[in-house]
């Protein structure tokens, strides 16, 4: 700075004149300048970490958008007959119908216009249709008898410019009908041409003249298989080769016993190996189609009420996707319900293959207004139903749930419903034309009930949380995230079990007995374990702790127990000394106490075979199996931690008072003799409370193994637990000594100036000043282990399982992400399913951190206060 | 506050001063050494695993003698001992027999590298003078005793003596051979594959415009770099051959323990020496090229031997790009909330979100950079500049993304530490400042910025160590097993921060889990472990030198 210090003090005469000297405008410039940029920089650096939130929310949120569904554009004819088939391209340009007549209609769906209106050759009269996946193959059930295959197949091509006369006249938007398709340009630029082309083979005669009420048909090698039920009740199973010539070869369907009323509906599924047939009453028929001639009756009759057994009107029936679960509606109310093959529950099945057709879901009551036609995707998992009152209703089968509703605006009843081949709009045939519907599905697949309540899947037996994302082969999404939230919760626990005692402890003795020299070499060793990348502790658990582990279960197990143990012994063998001797010895203690560890370890690795043999048969993970052995043991080992509660209380409370004036007679070593017997016995009284405990639970009939413990994998949570509690210890355990250590220093010199001893003081005055500052760190810890990722990933299998077993893995929702998100296609449910698990994690972690500031904040003005 | 203990505890003492044995309950020794183990067993976690890991890892290269086992019944196995164990007792039996893993190696011949004998099997160990340890670039390693010397197909010696002499005096130059042929490759086969790249954009962008005479130009262009590649690409083919066979033409011949013979081509061969015949220097010879060879040298075998290089420059990359970024948003952002920003509610409220962000999950900041960075930012850049290229740049991971998350991870913990560098400096020093008429931002920049210096250093030390061990994030944004190229290199613009990338920390998740042959890698991934440490220490040590030059300078002009 060129300001002198004497710039401002007024000239005196023998002073030379005034100098005026100025700040130079740089100076304001660049205060001006360095304000703007740290305050747009600091606030947008700001806004910026915040966003990470709500890009995350942003993301995740369109999971729970409703789909919508509305009418786009309709075609008006008079029809005077029933639409037999519906179909659109994936552009969704050309809608074709075929009548009950054999009517040939297509038209385009933006313009209403007619593009072809014939009668197909070879058509006749036909009441009952097979479409298969893609919408290409398609066989109609003929009134005659017969069986008759047909083709729908939409032809794109891109012709150039010169191709087409008047190209230019085709707007973006446009379309231009040709005879047999349209000419449309596309969004790039480019003239895209779709032709509709259907065709229909001659009529194959199945050997009965009786009309087919019902059809369905499989490919199976060589040729297809299809099944038709005609309404004179016959069933006919018929292999029909089209290449090299057209040939079919017809067997015949009977029932052993004949049925109430006559067979109304025949499906097959699970490749052309299983056939289902329904009567009118619905009484259904499973049959195993091993070989064509002889299909066997593997469960039925299975009755179900809830039909009109003298309604002519065919009920519908169709496949989901994969077609394992098979959509069925009544006809004359509104119920809708999905039925597939679950493992039957008896013991010894009723069934030959120990399976049972079941009707599982429910989507829609009896209640709702009667059901006119129905459709089911052949991508997605979803139904569509039109109803008597005009309205149609769109249904997720997974979870049976009712997703979108739409009113029709003409009167009609509905006779035709078929979804677009990418599920994203919906032909609806009534006498009067046919609408297209347009759906945006959004993610019919999430919503808060599928994701957080138990969902019955295909072929489950009962509602479950599963976590299943591959979808691959049709296989059904399962997208249950409680195994998930469980895993994290189980990691938490088990971690928190194990490293927050140890923090707080080694906090408290670090803070309150430690000498200063030592706490500043063993503050930062412990602070170098929170450096140490979590993917290191991830491979040391899996390479060498769980290895290690599952060889020296019982002794690491019974660790727990020895070298606390172990460390109440010496230090009561401690207090026998002497005082003189202690008083020297003191700056050896903590050496001492690193010493005893080892002793521990040593004491748990003795004992262990001998209680295996004695109370495990010989072999923990047989016993833990449940193949051998009794509740006893495990039960003690369970109940000890409660017991030692419970003696400890008596011992303070009932014990002590009692002890106390009887020790003030005693020299120091008898007192110490004394004292080390009361322990000894409190030990033994443990152990003994826990047996009798124990013996009560199994007693009961009580087994712990199934719950707490079972079979026990190599990768488990107790090996997890431990090196994640290892992973927090840092974090905890210097949160809890700077809380501790700022307990101002007069409490200290108070409490130990009225005469209470350090442990005294630790306990009663220093901890309780402290507390909320521990808490707070262990919440901190809490935020941290919830969220850890590569140790799970290393060290806990990825198994999603829900279930308590110490000794089984699990997989958290951090693990689940970093193996699924790489996967995930951009936009899709499951990519938001896993951002919606990354905002559950933020929300959580979020809450616990703002928790712990909260109460650090108020511990920290009550320090000061204090 | 045990009301009945306090009282019978004063009315003892006042009774009997004398006897020592009123204060025993009190004074809570078993608790005390309670709360001490805890602390010992804290420490003899981090104790034992940092000496594990320094054990394990330090043990990886050093050159084992070659062991040849017999049994009592007449088996033969020759290799490197590797470890001794008590087996688990399986269900149903009784404890296991001691029993040993040996390196047998000799893949094509035993079908595995590993082998477990029970020690009571064992009849007798010797160490055969002239037994041999190769390591070669396919098949892992070799062992077996020297028979002979070919020389194109001819026999030049068969002591094993004279074998040996021979095989030192050719393998430098095989060795050099193979240096010559992949330096060829890389200069011959980049730049052609580059202007085939660029002459394949063009030729797109012609497409695009629709021009047909452009098209044209672009297609014989198109067709004039490819033919001239083939061209080149022969021409290198012929070159590689003659110099594949000049190497190829030594063999060295070994007897193996089941008396099989197996030529070796000296080309396949790394790095072989006669183990039992070692002096001390000769060992640590080997071991410190070992360690070299690890340091600089590219992976072999799906990362289960050979080097880490890529991995270590991937690593340091991504490391200083994230402290690029991070340092200046971290002490703007703390600036403005320490220096500009009226405090209030607000800027408690901030402080707060940006404290619980320091507590997020790292997974949640991977998420976040997968859907915002490669999704959103890489898939408009790619739109944007390089719609004509086949495959995504930077809509996929690369360094920049893993970077930018990473500095977005490690950010709050900088804000933090700059706010309380910048709190630690007395308002007392501000006030000075002022008072001599100097302007807020003078005041910043020329006294409180360099004062404000080691607290900085210290949250960008804690970011470092943070950011370079995270694993999880990283395998969302960019991180590969193995990168076929690394983020700088040679050719222009040198930076590329759109490649994906290796690092040491998801090398170590990949080898122990993911690679085909984890059980061979298990020690290397004991010293790669060893190796992110002690990058980890020493990134944080360097900072933490700065910072203590720093606060001297600093604590000696302060007032």
């Amino acid at each position: 700075m060129s300001l002198s210090p004497h710039a401002d003090i007024p000239s005196a005469g023998s002073l030379p004149p005034r100098r005026t000297r100025r700040t130079r405008p740089s100076v304001f410039w660049m205060d001006v300048v360095a304000r703007l940029v740290i305050t747009l920089g600091g606030i947008g650096t700001i806004a910026a970490v915040i966003a990470v939130a709500v890009f995350l929310f942003a993301v995740a949120i369109p999971l729970f958008f409703p789909p919508t569904i509305e009418a786009k554009s309709s075609f008006a004819i008079d029809l005077q007959d029933d639409w037999r088939l519906l179909a659109t391209d994936s552009e969704k340009l050309i809608g074709v119908g075929i009548t009950a007549k054999g009517r040939l209609l297509a038209w385009s769906h933006q313009a209403g216009e007619k593009i072809i209106d014939q009668m197909l050759e070879a058509a006749g009269p036909s009441r009952s249709l097979s479409q298969s996946v893609g919408m290409e193959d398609f066989y109609l059930g003929r009134d005659d008898g017969s069986i008759q295959r047909g083709q729908v197949r939409f032809e794109e091509s891109f012709p150039s410019e010169s191709e087409i006369p008047a190209a230019d006249s085709i707007e973006t938007g446009m379309q231009r009908i040709e005879p047999t398709g349209l000419i449309t340009r596309t969004k790039s630029g480019k003239l895209r041409r779709t032709k509709v082309n259907v065709s229909l083979d001659p009529p194959m005669a199945t050997g009965s003249a009786s009309p087919i009420v019902s059809i369905d048909h499989i490919a199976r090698k060589p040729g297809t298989l299809v099944v038709s039920v005609h309404k004179s009740g016959e069933v006919l199973l018929h292999d029909v080769v089209t290449k090299p010539a057209p040939a079919i070869v017809t067997h015949v369907v009977s029932l052993p016993t004949p049925a109430e009323s006559p067979l109304s509906l025949g499906r097959l599924f699970s490749k052309g190996n299983k056939l289902l047939l329904t009567t009118r009453q619905g009484t259904t028929y499973r049959f195993e189609i091993k070989s064509l001639s002889e299909p066997k009756l593997v469960e039925g009759p299975i009755t179900r009420s809830g039909r009109d057994a003298n309604s002519d009107a065919v009920p519908g029936a169709e496949w989901v996707v994969g077609r394992e679960t098979l959509v069925e509606r009544s006809n004359h109310n509104g119920e809708i319900h999905a039925s597939f093959l679950v493992r039957d529950p008896a013991d010894p099945p009723t069934t030959a293959d120990g399976l049972e057709w079941t009707q599982a879901k429910e989507l829609s009551l009896a209640t709702q207004p009667t059901t006119s036609a129905m459709a089911v995707s052949t991508k997605l998992r979803l139904a569509a139903a039109a109803r008597e009152n005009q309205s149609i209703d769109l249904f997720q089968v997974t979870t049976g749930q009712k997703i979108a509703s739409v009113k029709l605006r003409s009167a009609g009843p509905v006779t035709r419903l078929a979804f677009s081949p990418s599920d994203d709009a919906l032909l609806v045939g009534q006498p009067d034309g046919c609408t297209l519907m347009t759906i945006d599905l959004r993610h019919p697949e999430a919503t808060p009930s599928s994701l957080f309540r138990p969902v019955r899947y295909e072929s489950y037996d009962r509602p479950a949380h599963v976590w299943q994302s591959d979808s691959a082969g049709g296989a059904e999404p399962k997208f249950g995230m409680i195994p998930l939230i469980f895993g994290s919760i189980k990691a938490t626990v088990y971690s928190m079990l194990f490293g927050a005692p140890l923090a707080l402890l080694a906090a408290i003795y670090t803070s309150e007995f430690l000498s200063k020299s030592t706490k500043a070499r063993v503050k930062p060793t412990i602070e170098l374990m929170a450096g140490l990348p979590s993917v290191v502790l991830g491979f040391v658990a899996a390479m060498v702790l769980a290895p290690l582990v599952s060889r020296h279960l019982l002794a690491v197990l019974l660790s727990f127990i020895a070298v606390p143990l172990s460390y109440l012994l010496l230090g009561h063998l401690w207090q026998l000394l002497p005082q003189a001797v202690t008083l020297r010895l003191a700056g050896i203690r903590f050496l001492l106490m690193i010493v005893t560890l080892p002793v521990g370890l040593l004491l748990a690795q003795t004992i262990a075979p001998l209680i295996e043999t004695n109370l495990f048969s010989g072999d923990v993970k047989l016993w833990l199996d449940g193949q051998v052995g009794s509740a006893i043991p495990g039960w003690t080992f369970l109940m000890l931690p409660i017991s030692a509660v419970v003696v400890g209380w008596l011992l303070i409370t009932q014990i002590d008072p009692v002890l106390r004036p009887r020790l003030n007679q005693m020299s120091r070593f008898q007192a110490g003799t004394l004292v080390l017997i009361r322990f000894l016995a409190a030990v033994l009284a443990t152990f003994v409370i826990a047996a009798l405990f124990a013996s009560l639970m199994t007693l009961l009939g009580w087994d712990p193994r199934g719950t707490l413990v079972d079979t026990y994998i190599q990768r488990n949570s107790l090996v997890v637990g431990f090196v994640m509690g290892f992973a927090i210890i840092p974090i905890i355990y210097t949160l809890a000594d700077d809380a501790l250590s700022t307990v101002p220093e007069n409490l200290r010199s108070a409490s130990l100036g009225a005469g209470a001893t350090p442990w005294q003081t630790a306990i009663l005055i220093v901890v309780p000043a402290a507390m909320s500052g521990l808490f707070s760190a262990v919440m901190v810890g809490l935020g941290r282990a919830v969220g850890e990722t590569m140790i799970v990933l290393m060290a806990a299998g990825s198994s999603p399982i829900t279930e308590w077993n110490i000794f089984n893995g699990f997989r958290t929702l951090s693990a689940n992400i970093a193996i699924e998100l790489p996967e995930a296609v951009q936009g899709s449910t499951h990519y938001r399913i896993l951002f919606f698990a990354a905002v559950v994690l933020f929300v959580l972690t979020s809450v616990l951190n703002t928790v712990a500031e909260i109460v650090r904040m108020r511990f920290r003005k009550r320090a000061v206060q204090l | 506050m045990n009301h009945p203990t306090t009282k019978s505890f004063s009315a003892a003492s006042r009774r009997n001063r004398r006897a020592g044995g009123s204060t025993l309950l009190a004074a809570g020794e078993p608790m005390v050494w309670l709360t001490g183990g805890a602390l010992a067993i804290a420490l003899a976690m981090i104790v034992g695993l940092l000496s594990l890991i320094i054990n394990e890892g330090v043990q990886t290269f050093w050159p084992k003698p070659v062991v040849w086992w017999e049994s009592a019944t007449g088996q033969v196995w020759m290799g490197e001992f590797d470890r001794a164990e008590t087996p688990p007792p399986t269900a149903g039996q009784e404890e296991g027999r001691r029993r040993q893993r040996l390196r047998v190696g000799n893949f094509e011949l035993t079908k595995s590298h590993f082998l477990w004998i029970d020690d009571d099997q064992v009849a007798s160990r010797t160490y055969p003078e002239w037994a041999i340890t190769a390591e070669r670039l396919t098949g892992g390693r070799f062992f077996g005793i020297p028979v002979a010397f070919y020389e194109q197909g001819q026999s030049k010696a068969t002591e094993p003596d004279d074998v040996w002499g021979l095989f030192v005096q050719h393998h430098e130059e095989v060795k050099r051979l193979r240096r010559q042929k992949d330096q060829l490759k890389r200069e011959v086969v980049g730049p052609i594959n580059r202007q085939l790249e660029e002459a394949r954009i063009r030729l797109a962008a012609a497409k695009a415009k629709d021009e047909p005479a452009l098209l044209e130009s672009a297609r014989q262009e198109m067709n004039r770099i490819e033919s001239s590649a083939q061209e080149k690409l022969k021409s290198l083919r012929t070159e590689l051959q003659v110099l594949d066979e000049k190497a190829s033409s030594f063999e060295i011949l070994f007897r193996t323990s089941t008396e099989q013979a197996y030529a070796v081509p000296l080309a396949n061969i790394v790095r072989a020496y006669p183990a039992n015949r070692l002096d001390s220097a000769a060992r640590w010879r080997i071991y410190l090229d070992r360690w070299w060879e690890f340091i600089s040298a590219d992976p072999r075998e799906a990362n289960s031997e050979g080097g880490v290089f890529p991995a270590i420059i991937g690593t340091l990359c991504m490391t200083l790009l994230m402290s690029m970024a991070v340092v200046p948003f971290g002490v703007l952002a703390a600036l403005y909330l320490k220096e500009y920003a009226q405090a209030g509610f607000i800027v408690s409220a901030v402080r707060i979100a940006i404290n619980n962000l320091a507590g997020v999950p790292s997974i949640v900041f991977g998420v976040f950079g997968l859907g915002f960075f490669v999704y959103i930012c890489g898939g408009s850049i790619d739109q944007a500049f390089f719609s004509l290229r086949e495959g995504p740049v930077f809509g996929q991971g690369g360094v920049l993304w893993a970077s930018l998350t990473l500095a977005l991870l490690t950010l709050p913990v900088v804000i933090v530490a700059t706010e309380e560098a910048l709190s630690a400096v007395p308002n007392s020093m501000r006030e000075g400042s002022y008072a001599c008429g100097a302007s807020k931002w003078q005041t910043i920049q020329r006294i409180i910025l360099p004062r404000a210096m080691p607290g900085i250093l210290t949250g960008l030390i804690l970011a470092i160590a943070r950011g370079a061990g995270e694993v999880a994030p990283l395998m969302l944004v960019g991180v590969l097993e193995h990168a076929p190229e690394l983020p700088i290199d040679g050719s222009f613009p040198f930076i590329h921060p759109d490649r994906p990338f290796m690092h040491l920390g998801f090398s170590i998740y990949h080898s122990a889990f993911k690679s085909q042959n984890s059980e061979a890698a298990r020690s290397l991934v004991f010293t790669i472990t060893l190796l992110l440490i002690v990058l980890i220490t020493i990134l944080n040590l360097t900072a933490i030198a700065i910072r203590a030059r720093l606060k001297k300078k600093y604590a000696t002009s302060a007032f």
